[in-house]
């Protein structure tokens, strides 16, 4: 009460009768906005861990046993990597990329359908310091649903880490891109069966049509030419490459690939969420 | 001729739904109508997700089978490898119909728990044995048709002849009753959509998975074969497949006792619990 005795505005009163408040001077960056949404976004996950980290790790290791059983015994080798080795990282980018979907999109939507989006709009937020926190979100989940993989995975089959450079700049340049896919196709879908079908008819097949199980080299020409399309073919060749230094593809043009796509994707977003594209309708 | 009086009210036809007392329903043991209507229901709702149950599984399976053709590396097209597509492709046939029939009715036994519309066909004169029969057949429906249009799919582009098709109906009868009783049970045992997608992920999905599914059993480690052999699952999904192949048909006579033993208990369970009102009357 005493702030608002000082304020520039004291001429002006509220239906109170007090003086008017001041405005909050926010600065270029609203950071406290910005913090408390990426906060929330990360609570958000983290209170259904076992929905979010532990499931997506359960699913992961049950391709990996499926495969190992099923493929294990007649592919033991690829190029000169064992098998279980080679399939391990391209499993791992998997679990990542569809959690960092998984998470903005669920987010988003649920908000407009609940309502609560307003919570996020009318708050002064930018657009930026709404996609980064969304997309900081997607990240986080992300990387904590690979990196308990990876553990897992380690401790059966050693997958070795022969260029940790690679590891880290495509498992965060993935996470980054499939959580803008997300936060893109939360904003687009009206109800949850557009998110199921966006899930079921673009996300699973580009990630199984990756070359996640399988070397492009075995491949026919037509899957060959669709994966060099595919942005989460360089991912995982990339992400891979990192692991066991087997590459299929070219790793300068896989990293110019994840550049361009997540600088494109942040502007659609940004946007998007400017524009308050189906947000403020 | 003894004609009713003009004008008595008793006879004024009354509309639809009214209460007459006069009228008295029986219903014998089972309610025939009562039956028919909740199937209908089911059904209805069932054709609102086309899509999801008929679609997505098509899409899945194709997947799945173009990730293990393209895996197979240099044994593609060689005998090795086309036994093991061979053997993937009931298999995901199988796959796609457990998967719907369990989903179907537990989600439907969930939403209408959340959404209060259980209330709808609890006041009702429907009783458990009339509203377990028609959870259990919606989801037969679906997960044979599910499974039916991965079949089609296939033969698109892969021959998969049915060697012996009464043994696949046999063997897609029990195991699509025993997923969709085990799929009325999750829905009446859940509390929320979170109860219902840790079934699925810890519990559904690893049996369904670890069901010798990909893989023939005799090439797995013995601790494994052990626990494969112990999931009721694994009896569906080598029954469904042995009526494809027709191969292993020795087996087919115990993978049956053991299915009929399961669903004779899981019906009673969800019959008792449907009875009971357990998690729906509180």
């Amino acid at each position: 009460m005493t702030m608002l005795q000082h304020s520039p505005l004291s001429g002006t009163s509220t239906p109170l009768g007090g003086p008017a408040p001041a405005p909050r001077a926010l600065g270029a960056v609203n950071w406290v906005g910005f913090a408390t949404l990426t906060k929330r976004e990360i609570r958000r996950f983290l209170k259904v861990w076992v929905q979010t980290i532990a499931a997506p790790v359960v699913t992961t290791l049950l391709f990996y046993a499926v495969f190992a059983l099923a493929l294990g015994g007649v592919v033991r080798m690829v190029g000169d990597v064992p098998f279980l080795r080679f399939l391990g990282p391209g499993l791992i980018m998997m679990g990542m990329a569809q959690n960092a979907f998984a998470n903005s999109s669920s987010s988003v939507l649920v908000s407009k359908v609940q309502g609560n989006i307003v919570d996020v709009l009318m708050p002064p937020l930018s657009s930026l310091e709404f996609v980064s926190a969304f997309v900081t979100g997607g990240v986080v989940r992300g990387l904590l649903v690979g990196l308990v993989t990876w553990i897992v995975i380690e401790m059966v089959v050693p997958l070795g880490m022969h260029a940790p450079f690679y590891v880290l700049f495509h498992a965060l340049m993935a996470s980054m891109l499939l959580s803008l896919l997300g936060l893109i196709g939360g904003i687009w879908a009206d109800k949850f069966d557009h998110m199921a079908a966006v899930t079921n008819f673009v996300i699973t097949p580009l990630s199984f049509l990756s070359g996640t199980f399988y070397t492009l080299d075995s491949a026919p020409p037509f899957f060959h030419t669709l994966a060099h399309v595919n942005p989460f073919f360089y991912f995982i060749d990339g992400f891979r490459y990192g692991f066991i230094g087997h590459t299929d593809g070219t790793l300068g043009t896989g990293i110019v690939v994840m550049l361009g796509t997540n600088l494109v994707l942040w502007l659609v977003a940004l946007r998007m969420v400017s524009t308050g594209y189906k947000l403020k309708a | 001729m003894d004609m009713p009086a003009a004008g008595n009210a008793t006879d004024m036809p009354l509309p639809a739904g009214a209460y007459r007392p006069g009228r008295r329903r029986h219903h014998g043991r089972f309610n025939t109508l009562g039956f028919l209507t909740l199937l209908g229901r089911e059904v209805k709702r069932l054709r609102k997700m086309a899509m999801l149950f008929l679609v997505a599984p098509c899409l899945s399976a194709a997947l799945y089978f173009t990730v293990f053709e393209f895996g197979l590396g240099d044994r593609r097209d060689t005998p090795e490898g086309d036994a093991i597509l061979a053997f993937l492709v009931p298999g995901l046939v199988a796959l796609s119909l457990l998967t719907q029939s369990v989903q179907i009715p537990s989600f439907s036994i969930l939403y209408a728990k959340l959404e209060g519309a259980i209330l709808d066909q609890l006041m009702a004169p429907v009783g458990a044995a009339e509203m377990l029969a028609a959870y259990v057949l919606s989801a037969m429906a679906a997960g044979v048709a599910s499974g039916a249009a991965v079949w089609v799919g296939f033969l698109v582009f892969w021959q998969a002849p049915m060697a012996d098709p009464a043994l696949v109906l046999l063997f897609v009868v029990l195991g699509s009753t025993m997923m969709a009783t085990f799929g009325v049970l999750t829905g009446l045992i859940s509390m929320k959509w979170d109860h219902l997608s840790a079934a699925m992920t810890f519990v559904f999905t690893p049996l369904i998975f670890l069901s010798g599914l990909f893989a023939p059993v005799t090439t797995m480690p013995a601790v494994l074969r052990a626990i494969v052999q112990a999931n009721p699952i694994y009896y569906a999904i080598d029954g469904v497949r042995i009526g494809f192949l027709g191969q292993g048909q020795d087996q087919a006579a115990f993978a049956a006792l053991v299915l009929v033993g399961v669903n004779v208990l899981l019906l009673a369970i969800a019959g008792t619990l449907l009875h009971r009102g357990y998690r729906l009357r509180n």
